[in-house]
């Protein structure tokens, strides 16, 4: 007993360490431990759960661009098609419309061909007209007399008639 | 980025001053000492120099409540408690998602501590034996921290008509302490080892069984020497365990002890040798030797734990097979 005193050793002091050391065991565990212990769990699972929300979320935009590049290829097909429609109307409409003008034009020139025929043989009427008065006039200087306008008219009826012929033949 | 002139974060002129007050003081030291008398210096006023101390083991009661005598570490001891306690308390008073500074200390403390237990111990018995743990740790560190307080062994009072004695006392210092935290830790392995395991857990120290079936054989008319030989140290290996079970109450309780005296004597002594600046030096290596032996405290007591509640019946089962 003796060299325990010497050591300090003393069972009243050592049970006082025990208690003491038991009562911050259980203050600890209620004031410190817990809360603590409690929070860093709630954080850990927090911290877990925008994880993975993050993960979803990337997943998510994932999805949303490749859906955003499909409606933009389609759109581009869409456009493509709509272009290639477009310029084959614009290709059947100029076609008709070169038909048209070709069509027009033709009746034009046939209708300008007509009229220049028709002009044409006004022109040579009247010409021959002009022909026959002239050379009946020249013919009665020449035979010195002149002819009574019936018998004129019944020699330029004749020469008209000739030169028609003539004309024609 | 501009380059900082000076160094340690001060402007040159005031690490001059610093360094140069810093020798004085371990000049004026060293002739304040006992050096200083070895080579003639004399005269210097008597509180500027430290008697030498004289260690003693046995605390002093301070006080009387009932007749329980309340020594100098026993006080210590509540101051320890009533400190970490009210740390706790206020630390997570609102415990928040977003730790402030203080909470993410302490987290990060008793964070380590878990992490150590459940590496240890495994996720569940980890979880069970940390509370324990950590209070060790804690109990020890907070022990030695706050005996380096100015105070602690130097504050000096008077019992009626006896000797004078110091206030508080390095709680560890007093072989009361560690002694009770090594049972603590000795009586958690224990139950926690028959409680597991239940009387198998005896396995481990009564290994005498290989022996004694050798020994039958010999009625049988086979003797087998190498049995019985294996046999034998198996028994004396389990009795040896047996022993070293008990050997760790000492063990645990010298280490703590003998560390904390230890550097409390040598701060004493550092003091009473060169009074000025140096002892900051030790001051910083006593904090650091407190936190190595609350650590080493704590890891033993779960080390101790785990392998009592481990169970050995896989290696029964390996040598039946």
């Amino acid at each position: 007993m003796d060299a325990f005193d010497k050591l300090g050793l003393n069972v009243a002091q050592f049970i006082s360490q025990v208690v003491s050391f038991g009562l911050l065991l259980l203050l600890l565990r209620m004031f410190a431990y817990k809360p603590i212990m409690r929070m860093m769990d709630t954080r850990a699972q927090k911290i877990n759960e925008s994880l993975e929300a993050g993960e979803r979320a990337k997943l998510e935009a994932l999805n949303a661009e490749k859906e955003v590049t499909k409606k933009i290829e389609e759109a581009s097909a869409e456009g493509h098609k709509i272009v290639d429609q477009a310029v084959k109307a614009a290709e059947e409409v100029r076609h008709r419309a070169e038909q048209d003008a070709r069509k027009q034009a033709e009746a034009i020139i046939d209708k300008a061909r007509v009229e220049i025929e028709h002009e044409k043989e006004e022109a040579l009427s009247e010409l021959r007209r002009d022909v026959a008065d002239l050379a009946v006039t020249v013919a009665g200087r020449t035979l010195g007399q002149s002819l009574d306008s019936k018998m004129q008219q019944q020699i330029i009826d004749e020469a008209l008639k000739e030169v028609t012929t003539f004309g024609k033949s | 980025m501009a380059r900082k002139k000076g160094c340690l974060g001060c402007s040159l002129p005031v690490v001059i001053v610093i360094a140069v007050v810093a020798l004085a003081s371990v000049v004026f030291g060293i002739l304040a000492g006992p050096l200083g008398e070895k080579f003639g210096v004399t005269g210097l006023p008597g509180w500027m120099s430290l008697h030498l101390p004289e260690p003693k083991l046995p605390s002093e009661a301070v006080f009387h409540i009932f007749g329980f005598a309340v020594t100098n570490s026993i006080l210590a001891t509540w101051v320890t408690v009533i400190v970490l306690v009210l740390l706790a308390f206020f630390i997570t008073r609102k415990p928040k998602l977003v730790p402030s500074r203080a909470q993410s200390v302490a987290e990060s403390i008793l964070g380590y501590i878990y992490n150590l237990c459940v590496n240890t111990a495994g996720e569940k018995d980890g979880r069970k034996f940390f509370p324990l743990v950590a209070t060790i740790f804690l109990f020890i560190l907070f022990n030695a921290f706050l005996a380096l307080v100015p105070g602690y062994g130097s504050i000096i009072f008077h019992t009626v008509g006896e000797h004078e004695g110091e206030l508080l006392r390095a709680a560890n210092t007093d072989l009361n302490t560690p002694l009770a935290l090594a049972l603590i830790t000795f009586c958690t392995v224990e139950f926690m080892g028959f409680k597991r395991l239940g009387l198998g857990y005896l396995k481990k120290f009564i290994t005498w069984g290989d022996f004694f079936r050798a020994f039958g054989k010999i009625f049988k008319g086979k003797f087998d020497i190498m049995g019985l030989l294996s046999g034998a140290i198996m028994g004396v290996v389990g009795l040896l365990e047996l022993i070293g079970e008990f050997i760790r109450i000492v063990s645990l309780t010298f280490r703590l002890f003998g560390n904390m005296l230890a550097g409390e004597i040598i701060l004493l002594v550092i003091a009473y040798v060169v009074p000025y600046c140096i002892p900051t030096v030790f001051y910083g290596l006593e904090a650091f030797f407190a936190v190595i032996q609350a650590l080493v405290f704590g890891v033993l007591t779960i080390v101790y734990i785990s392998l009592a509640v481990t169970s050995h019946d896989a290696g029964e089962h390996h040598k039946a097979a």
